[in-house]
């Protein structure tokens, strides 16, 4: 199934890097516009691999969400795959704030969100430690901001 | 310098800028790689060409991941996707890359399996939650996604994650420099050093590029004042006549990098004794192969991957873009045959691609170029 799901535009990230943040099924993340530049905030758009591929207007919206509602299994595992994404994506690193860890999983907090990354690597980790992640993975700790 | 006002300290943006003006040669052109996809990204996104004198020029390196992956390994990676019962996860990136047989995203529609994960330890959380599937990890990226792979691999080892495989496409940053380097007709005079593969290997892996060819390289984060602290410290460098390797990211680079990250990497992988790169062609040593110890979780020894070799797209000249020899307006198909809606080569794929970043942010090409 190659399905794109109904998304809202919240607000944008980077304007002119064409990347908004969008509320999927109740997760709000980061996706591409720059396939339908048109779109503002408040607008409906058809999100697949994060970018999204078509303005829509609110009453189609609806009608897709509930049918891809009645789908069933394959759309909640394209919502689960969405929530379970993370920042710490491709070749980019982030800076991240730990609130929790143990041993090998941290929650960390960064730009307002919570995921989870592995902290072999870095370990001990303590609660206000920063770390620099990458693909769900904390590659060093961070000295604090100059 | 319009763009001077945006950064987050306007002031230290002007002080770098007039010192990179005051320490500019005025009798020649002095090139300077980045290597790093994320800094040309943030090159093109900030302006920073707009900021800097023309005797300075930015060189475009090998330094995105997805750009760097052949057509054949591509080939390999949708081969293994279309197998009965084979979750295929990726990156999104990798997504939209063509082989010779279209994209993973093509396959996709045609019926594979294919997901996009932001972690290998989601693809691995994808196989315990599947243990009637087999779940296999498109394992790509320079020495900074290493360690993911080699965490993930591990604990599948360890919590004994049998329907998981990593199909292991991971590059070291070292020999695709010296490959630059002993390349004929070679134009680069310093090396902005990548910062988080750097986290990872420390200092020490560049200092071939001092002692050997006798450049500057300066290990730098990804901030716009980043980049620029960074030229300034080249061109004092080159107007002392010193060349070292200095680091400018000491926020998060040690000299011996992350040992633990290295250990881990060790543990689960090796180097391969070749591997072929996208414009480069096959470099030696140049990448990594999953040990025979964890051989049960290596794609590549679970199912015959067929091996396939592609040659690159005639018209495409990745490959010049990827040495620095052209820059991504040089290039023939630039912007008509091939946009980031529908790339012909790699480097128009990746948002870290020279040529795509040229596209979305800059597209004003230097008066003096």
């Amino acid at each position: 199934v190659c399905l794109a799901i109904p998304a809202q535009i919240v607000s944008f990230v980077d304007e002119e890097a064409g990347l908004a943040k969008a509320e999927i099924s109740g997760v709000r993340r980061t996706v591409s516009v720059a396939l339908c530049p048109e779109a503002g905030v408040g607008d409906w758009v058809l999100v697949h691999v994060g970018f999204a591929l078509e303005l829509i207007d609110e009453e189609r919206a609806r009608e897709t969400l509930e049918l891809l509602e009645q789908i069933g299994e394959p759309y909640q595992q394209e919502v689960r795959d969405i929530s379970a994404s993370c920042v710490t994506c491709s070749d980019e690193a982030v800076e991240a704030r730990v609130v929790e860890a143990d041993a090998r999983t941290a929650t960390v907090e960064t730009d307002g969100r919570r995921e989870q990354v592995g902290v072999e690597l870095v370990a001990p980790v303590e609660p206000g430690d920063l770390l620099l992640c990458h693909a769900g993975i904390a590659l060093e700790k961070l000295a604090e901001p100059r | 310098v319009r763009f001077v006002d945006e950064f987050r300290d306007g002031e230290v943006a002007r002080g770098l800028a007039r010192e990179i003006e005051r320490l500019a040669p005025h009798d020649r052109i002095v090139r300077i790689m980045e290597v790093c996809g994320g800094h040309t990204h943030a090159i093109y996104k900030h302006g920073l060409t707009a900021l800097i004198p023309p005797a300075v020029e930015f060189v475009h390196g090998p330094g995105c991941p997805v750009c760097v992956i052949p057509m054949g390994r591509v080939d390999d990676a949708i081969a293994l996707a279309e197998r009965p019962g084979v979750i295929f996860t990726c990156f999104g990136d990798m997504l939209r890359v063509p082989g010779g047989r279209g994209s993973l995203l093509e396959a996709k529609a045609r019926g594979a399996d294919v997901r996009m994960v932001y972690s290998p330890l989601d693809a691995l959380e994808l196989a315990r939650r599947n243990p009637d599937r087999q779940v296999v990890f498109f394992a790509i990226g320079f020495e900074t996604t290493a360690p993911s792979t080699a965490v993930t691999l591990l604990r599948a080892r360890d919590d004994g994650v049998e329907n998981f495989a990593a199909f292991c496409n991971h590059v070291t940053i070292g020999p695709p420099l010296k490959a630059i380097l002993d390349s004929p007709g070679v134009r680069i005079d310093a090396f902005i050093a990548p910062g988080h593969v750097s986290t990872v290997i420390g200092t020490r892996p560049y200092e071939f590029i001092a002692r050997d060819y006798g450049k500057p390289a300066v290990v730098t984060a990804f901030e716009p004042l980043d980049i620029l602290h960074a030229v300034v410290l080249i061109l004092r460098q080159l107007a002392e006549s010193r060349c070292e390797v200095e680091n400018q990211y000491t926020r998060a680079v040690h000299p011996d990098g992350n040992p633990r990250a290295l250990a881990a990497i060790d543990e689960t992988m090796e180097l391969r004794e070749t591997f072929e790169w996208r414009g480069l062609g096959s470099i030696p040593w140049s990448a990594l192969c999953i040990r025979p110890e964890l051989a049960a979780w290596d794609a590549e020894e679970r199912y015959a991957v067929p091996g396939v070799r592609v040659a690159d797209p005639k018209a495409c000249q990745c490959g010049e873009v990827l040495t620095g020899a052209l820059n991504p307006w040089e290039c023939k198909v630039f912007g008509t045959a091939c946009t980031p809606e529908r790339p012909l080569g790699t480097c128009m794929v990746s948002s870290e691609g020279a040529c795509a970043a040229f596209y979305n942010y800059g597209r004003r090409v230097p008066v003096h170029a």
